[in-house]
């Protein structure tokens, strides 16, 4: 536990970096003109809808699921590649054979054209 | 004091006072370097050579108008430009500037967190700047920012996994998390007999995938369509201005030196180099091995300022191509040749 | 460390899981194998992982646990293994019509199917609660996708998300009560299991973690058997699934769930078995009575049936709980029985359906049996194995279901089930009175001329009829795939 503590004293110095900084920040700058430039920057248009109310294309989801999926694949691949000495060549097939079933799976997302332009 | 606290709040200290200086002095070699390329002067008015430049912006940067916009998601808001330094800066806590040293009777390790988990916190804190992008876009309430903001999440996380699949690579031989073990395995040795035992050698194609996921991930030409400014304005910064658009800058060179310090420990051996003696007294081998460190360090980022201008940028689906149909395959390829390498007992 | 010969004691599961890559690649590559090929290729890799089942068995087939005592392959193993791999090449051979008709691809279809064998296989044989529970997710999310294969249409895609949603949430309320079960005992290994709750019950230790523990873990493994009251999910996905699809769950879904239900209450917690008998009455009854109340309304025969197979799932739980040798063999042999009835009305449903969703209300049948008598014969019989009149194997299935019941001493409960038994002739015999008392029109639809499908609802129906007929050896065989009793 004493080895995280350098950890949280690094990170409270960071924040007082940033407090410090947006503070001074407040304290000097200029005052605004207020009201008319508040609204959302749209090139000199006015805004009509709200950003939000758009939707997103399914094919941001599809990456993203894509990620969580070989991303589980890295986490296991983890602690395999630190204790690939202890796990000799039975752990290496094995992993070879996980990394295999996984390469299937990839196989099918490319060819079914859920990489195109994802 | 003990010699323990007294060593942590001096790491903590140089890390702190040498990672806050990165930011002025990039801009600098930024705009010179840019000009260079460029074939044009750069700023040179501004102190001797534009040396202060770095100073004026900052110093514009406190007296500007903070412009928040009516509609933005005013907690989320403040907290995005907070999660792009401090993450950053905090990756640093466990890369290893030298070897162990001998203080006053104790062994004090050069580095500031002596954690079991190395590169894992590393790749953990180095992670959360994705949130820092979706955050800023999401509460900003403006399309461009939202757009930019959700290309700029897809971009990073398609090339966290290649990145990630390097580190692994990287680890194998090694056996361990700890950053300090990966470069002291790098210290022994020679590959050939002349070559220093560093792991780029050996997996060249590992740290050519590290580095082309390192410019994707952060965000720098040429892969920094998320913000374009012929494309979404300014992507997902668009709504800020004043200190908080100076935070994104240095978070955006934070993450540029925190990428290329894993890259010189994972690859190019760290604060080791070949002919430089790590005796003496314990000060002159820490600034040693700091000084090695960080020469390996601005090396890259001379490389990064250097690719921004000379290279077009990539369309989206080109890009999300690369990541996805050709660094993944090549960094399980690389994976698996390196690990059949280590059981073969080569590496 | 594990000795890498036991692996050959898996061979069958990592044939059918090859194959079912394989399938799963090649349906991927340009526009993907044929309807046709890819059914022959599946059934081929069934019954060659059958054949392999059989040679595994007599390589190294006991009641010890192997490979860490994750899995087993005794004769309990080896009798659901074949009868889940019969099954799924019957879904198989219902399945190509529909395929074909609706223009979705086949290659992952079949991919998927084998996927869910390959998980189904596994949880018969798993020891551990862990791979049973990893093996159930195999099984379950293959479920998920297949449930709604049919893209274009709502029904299907609705069907896919309820019940993805409430399995993913049993899949975690299952997974919690293995979890405090471990926080209690400090193992997942079945056995081991066994000797620790023992202990722990004896001795009155940790009261409320081994109560929550079990109990989670029992409601999980009822949701996957459709007992009321954690039913709520059957209806709308048997009835939005593609047909051929819910038949698979309904048969041999059911079947792998039944058997990891009695694997985990009969070797895992016997030293709970008071308690777990009487909330398997309790859960018995209501399925039963609701199932049977439910499917009294309906109209849709789909959905008909699908509250009489939580209805159904009550009779099995009755022979669950009673616990004693009775019991189980007639499960199994229900089990059995009840797989081949419920592809065989399944496919009828699906042969009449000429459009993705026809042939679902009763009046659809209406006149069947001028049209094609053969369908309304099998149909008949299967309606009158479900009630349990003989002579077909539905009614043994009960008979016997119920004489152990009594034997065991659960009268209450056999009563229950004989009288909801006598009401579901009612809405069965609904069926057969549209078939043989009604006249068609023009609008009713046709049967579609498919040889696959036709012969394996006669296969069905020949083997029901047996069943009742000369059900002996099929006993014999149950009473040879006894586990040890609580």
């Amino acid at each position: 536990m004493a080895n995280y503590l350098p950890i949280l004293v690094f990170i409270l110095v960071a924040v007082l970096f940033l407090a410090a900084s947006l503070i001074a920040a407040r304290l000097l700058r200029d005052a605004g003109m207020g009201r008319t430039n508040r609204e959302p920057y749209e090139c000199g248009n006015e805004p009509e809808t709200l950003a939000l109310d758009h939707r997103f294309s399914i094919r941001y989801y599809l990456i993203a699921v894509l990620f969580v999926i070989f991303d589980v694949e890295t986490v296991f691949l983890f602690p395999w590649a630190v204790m690939f000495d202890q796990l000799a060549l039975f752990g290496f097939i094995e992993m070879m054979i996980f990394i295999a079933i996984l390469v299937v799976g990839y196989i099918y997302v490319w060819k079914r054209g859920a990489l195109n332009w994802a | 004091m003990s010699v323990a606290l007294a060593a942590m709040l001096a790491k903590i200290g140089l890390w702190v006072a040498v990672l806050l200086a990165v930011t002025p002095v990039m801009a600098w070699v930024e705009r010179r370097g840019s000009a260079m390329i460029q074939d044009r002067l750069g700023p040179n008015r501004v102190g001797p050579l534009g040396l202060l430049q770095a100073l004026a912006d900052a110093v514009k940067f406190l007296f500007k108008e903070d412009l928040t916009p009516s509609a933005a998601d005013k907690p989320l808001y403040y907290l995005a430009p907070a999660l792009a330094v401090v993450p950053a800066l905090t990756t640093f806590v466990v890369l290893p500037f030298g070897p162990e040293i001998e203080v006053g009777g104790e062994t004090v390790k050069l580095l500031v967190a002596d954690v079991e988990s190395g590169v894992l916190l590393f790749l953990a804190l180095a992670s959360l700047g994705v949130y820092t992008l979706v955050l800023a876009g999401y509460s900003s309430n403006n399309k461009y920012s939202l757009l930019g903001s959700v290309r700029a999440a897809a971009q990073m996380i398609s090339y966290e996994l290649a990145l990630t699949l390097s580190v692994v690579a990287a680890l194998v031989p090694v056996g361990s998390f700890r950053l300090d073990e990966v470069v002291l395995y790098q210290v022994e040795g020679t590959w050939l007999g002349f070559l220093p035992h560093w792991n780029v050698f050996p997996q060249f194609l590992g740290f050519l995938i590290f580095l082309v996921a390192a410019f994707a991930e952060t965000n720098r030409l040429p892969f920094d369509l998320p913000e374009a400014e012929s494309e979404l304005v300014a992507g997902y910064h668009t709504e800020y201005s004043s200190m908080k658009f100076a935070l994104f800058f240095m978070g955006e060179y934070m993450a540029m030196a925190t990428l290329s310090a894993l890259a010189a420990t994972l690859f190019f051996g760290g604060w080791h180099f070949p002919g430089i003696d790590y005796t003496g007294h314990w000060a002159i081998v820490a600034l040693k091995g700091f000084s090695v460190l960080f020469a390996k360090v601005a090396a890259f980022m001379l490389l990064f300022v250097w690719v921004r201008w000379t290279f077009p940028r990539f369309r989206f689906d080109q890009l999300l191509r690369l990541g996805w149909k050709v660094l993944l395959p090549l960094a399980i390829l690389n994976l698996v040749v390196i690990a059949a390498l280590t059981i073969g007992g080569v590496l | 460390m594990i000795d890498p010969t036991e692996f050959w004691l898996l061979a069958p599961e990592i044939f059918l899981a090859v194959a079912a890559m394989l399938l799963l690649v090649a349906g991927s590559i340009g526009r993907g194998v044929r309807n046709r090929p890819a059914a022959a290729v599946a059934l081929l890799s069934l019954v060659a992982t059958a054949l392999l089942v059989l040679w595994a068995y007599g390589k190294g087939g006991s009641s010890e646990a192997f490979l860490a005592g994750m899995f087993v392959l005794d004769s309990y193993a080896l009798f659901l293994k074949l009868l889940l791999l019969i099954a799924t090449g019957l879904t198989v051979t219902i399945s190509g019509r529909f395929l074909e008709e609706g223009g979705y691809r086949p290659g992952e279809y079949y991919s998927l199917i084998l996927f869910a064998a390959t998980g189904m296989l596994f949880m018969v044989s798993g020891y551990s609660l862990l791979s049973i529970w990893i093996s159930l997710e195999l099984m379950a999310l293959s479920s998920y996708i297949l449930a709604g294969y049919f893209k274009r249409e709502r029904k299907s895609n609705e069907a896919a998300l309820k019940y993805f949603i409430l399995g993913a949430l049993s899949s975690g309320v299952l997974l919690y009560g293995i979890s405090l079960l471990y926080g209690a005992t400090g193992t997942v290994h079945v056995g081991e299991l066994a000797a620790r709750l023992g202990d722990l019950v004896s001795t009155g230790e940790q009261p409320i973690l081994i109560a929550v523990g079990w109990l989670l873990l029992a409601i999980g493994l009822y949701f996957k058997v459709a007992a009321a009251p954690f039913h709520v999910w059957t209806p709308d996905v048997y009835v939005g699934a593609p047909t051929p699809v819910t038949a698979f769950l309904a048969s041999a879904s059911k079947i792998a769930s039944f058997a990891i239900l009695i694997r985990i209450l009969f070797e895992a917690l016997p030293a709970l078995k008071a308690d777990w008998q009487l909330i398997t009455a309790l859960v018995a009854c209501i399925s039963m009575i609701w199932g049977n109340l439910a499917a009294l309304t309906q109209d849709n025969v789909k959905r008909m049936l699908a509250y009489s197979s939580i209805g159904h799932a009550g009779y099995i739980l009755i022979g669950v709980l009673c616990a004693s040798e009775e019991g189980l063999w007639a499960v199994l042999f229900y089990l059995l029985a009840y797989a081949f009835i419920t592809l065989g009305a399944f496919g009828t449903v699906i042969i009449l359906e000429q459009r993705e969703y026809a042939g679902e209300t009763y009046s659809d049948y209406a006149g069947l049996a001028r049209r094609s008598p053969f369908l309304a014969a099998s149909m008949l019989v299967f309606m009158v194995a479900l009630t349990g009149i003989p002579p077909t194997g539905g009614f043994f299935g009960k008979f016997y279901l119920f004489a152990a019941a009594v034997e065991a001493g659960w009268i209450w409960v056999a009563l229950v089930g004989v009288l909801t038994s006598a009401i579901s002739l009612f809405f069965y015999f609904g069926i057969v009175v549209q078939m043989y008392l009604k006249p068609s029109e023009d609008t009713t639809p046709r049967p579609m001329p498919a040889v696959g499908l036709a012969s394996t609802i006669a296969i069905c129906a020949i083997v029901t009829v047996l069943l009742g007929l000369v059900p002996g050896p099929l006993v014999e065989l149950a009473k040879a795939s006894l586990i040890p009793l609580p």
